[in-house]
């Protein structure tokens, strides 16, 4: 079950500073490219616009991420 | 399921082109221009990986798309990247071959890096390229099967719409990791060239701090974005105090040092075999390691062509790309 928008675990994985080993690689780009853009502009909007963008991404490859899931989540698709 | 995916002679080459059914084709010039209309993209290259890694001017690589429910081919500038994009299938893949050493190639990775839909569809393909000795005096040149023109200012695409049950996976295979104990290099400029560089915070011209710790220019640099690493390949460091790289540097993105690679076989056979069986519709490996790895005669990865730079949604360097076809998850 991917997490509600409201997870905070989502505003973490947006802005902390670790570093994940995925396996699917458009996950390893998506992260990359949604993080440079959260570094760039750290507003509430465009974090919440970024998480939208995030959780969009898993639920439609959540079969093909699900590795990567469980790394950032505990949880599968 | 696959079709054929190797080597094979221009007559053979001509009748699969001949047939109307999808496929990319890598060749010399003089023979990707013999091949007739068709539902086909090509790009020059004459080095090929096939059962074992080799130069060619006699054979055509050809990969036949055999799973495609629909296919189209198209041919972009590189200022219409976002009308590529968009023309990518809902469901299924792309191959690209961009005209390698070009302006094209240039600005590739900057016209996909900002794309907002770049993720949306798997997207493969490969920089096309010359034999080595006639860089500079031959361009690499890339051909769509409509007009069968040979250009170096365009991106030539073949969009591949696969049945519902089929889907497409994007992979790479590097054989680089970056030194245990390697510094933290930070560039303050995009591009192919760079002056100067931060290590470890510390302000330096790099092509000084290169000749200082003699740095072997046969391994990379690595960007590690999350388990997809990036490597940037040495061109050359110049007398001017300047080093040239075969990919785009990213200002500010941190790159480490990759670890010497002794045995590239034994490398590429360890990783190909975590993959499985091939499957793939779409594998090009670089020839720079057919070069630093003396590939010839060798057998490493899937087959493909061996290319001027690869492309796994951005443009890579020193990388095998590949695409599978499976069972829709």
């Amino acid at each position: 079950m991917i997490p509600n928008q409201t997870d905070p675990r989502w505003r973490q994985l947006l802005t902390d500073r670790n570093k994940y080993e995925f396996s699917f690689l458009a996950t390893s780009i998506m992260l990359s490219r949604v993080r440079t853009h959260v570094a760039f502009d750290a507003s509430e909007e465009n974090v919440n616009t970024r998480i939208e963008e995030v959780r969009a991404f898993f639920l439609k490859h959540g079969k093909n991420a699900e590795r990567d899931l469980l790394q950032i989540f505990g949880v599968a698709a | 399921m696959i079709g054929t995916m190797g080597l094979v002679s221009l007559d053979e080459a001509i009748a699969i082109a001949a047939s109307g059914r999808p496929a990319f084709f890598a060749g010399d010039e003089p023979l990707l221009r013999r091949l007739p209309a068709g539902n086909w993209i090509a790009g020059t290259i004459p080095y090929f990986m096939n059962e074992h890694g080799s130069e060619d001017h006699e054979r055509i690589f050809v990969s036949e798309q055999v799973e495609a429910a629909h296919s189209a081919i198209g041919s972009y500038a590189i200022a219409e990247m976002e009308t590529l994009l968009a023309e990518r299938p809902r469901h299924g893949y792309t191959i690209l071959i961009i005209p390698g050493l070009s302006d094209v190639h240039l600005r590739f990775q900057d016209a996909v890096s900002s794309a907002e839909r770049l993720l949306e569809t798997p997207m493969v393909g490969f920089a096309s390229g010359v034999a080595l000795a006639d860089i500079g005096i031959v361009s690499p040149l890339v051909f769509d099967g409509a007009t069968r023109e040979g250009r170096a200012d365009r991106i030539v695409a073949l969009h591949v719409t696969l049945p519902a049950a089929r889907e497409a996976t994007v992979g790479i295979v590097n054989p680089f990791r970056e030194k245990a104990d390697s510094v933290k290099l930070v560039f303050p400029n995009d591009g192919f060239r760079q002056t100067d560089v931060l290590v470890d915070g510390v302000r330096h011209n790099f092509a000084e701090w290169i000749r200082t710790h003699d740095l072997d220019l046969r391994s990379p640099l690595i960007a590690n974005l999350h388990g997809y690493r990036m490597n940037v390949s040495f061109r050359a460091v110049s007398d001017e105090n300047h080093v040239d790289f075969y990919g785009p540097i990213f200002a500010g993105q941190e790159y480490e040092l990759a670890a010497s690679l002794d045995n590239y076989e034994a490398r590429f056979a360890s990783l190909v075999a975590e993959i499985g069986p091939m499957t793939s519709a779409f594998s090009c490996n670089c020839v720079v390691n057919y070069v630093h790895g003396d590939l010839a005669g060798k057998h490493v990865g899937y087959p493909g062509p061996m290319s001027f730079g690869e492309i796994a949604y951005m443009l890579l360097n020193q990388t095998m790309v590949y695409l599978k076809i499976d069972a829709a998850a």
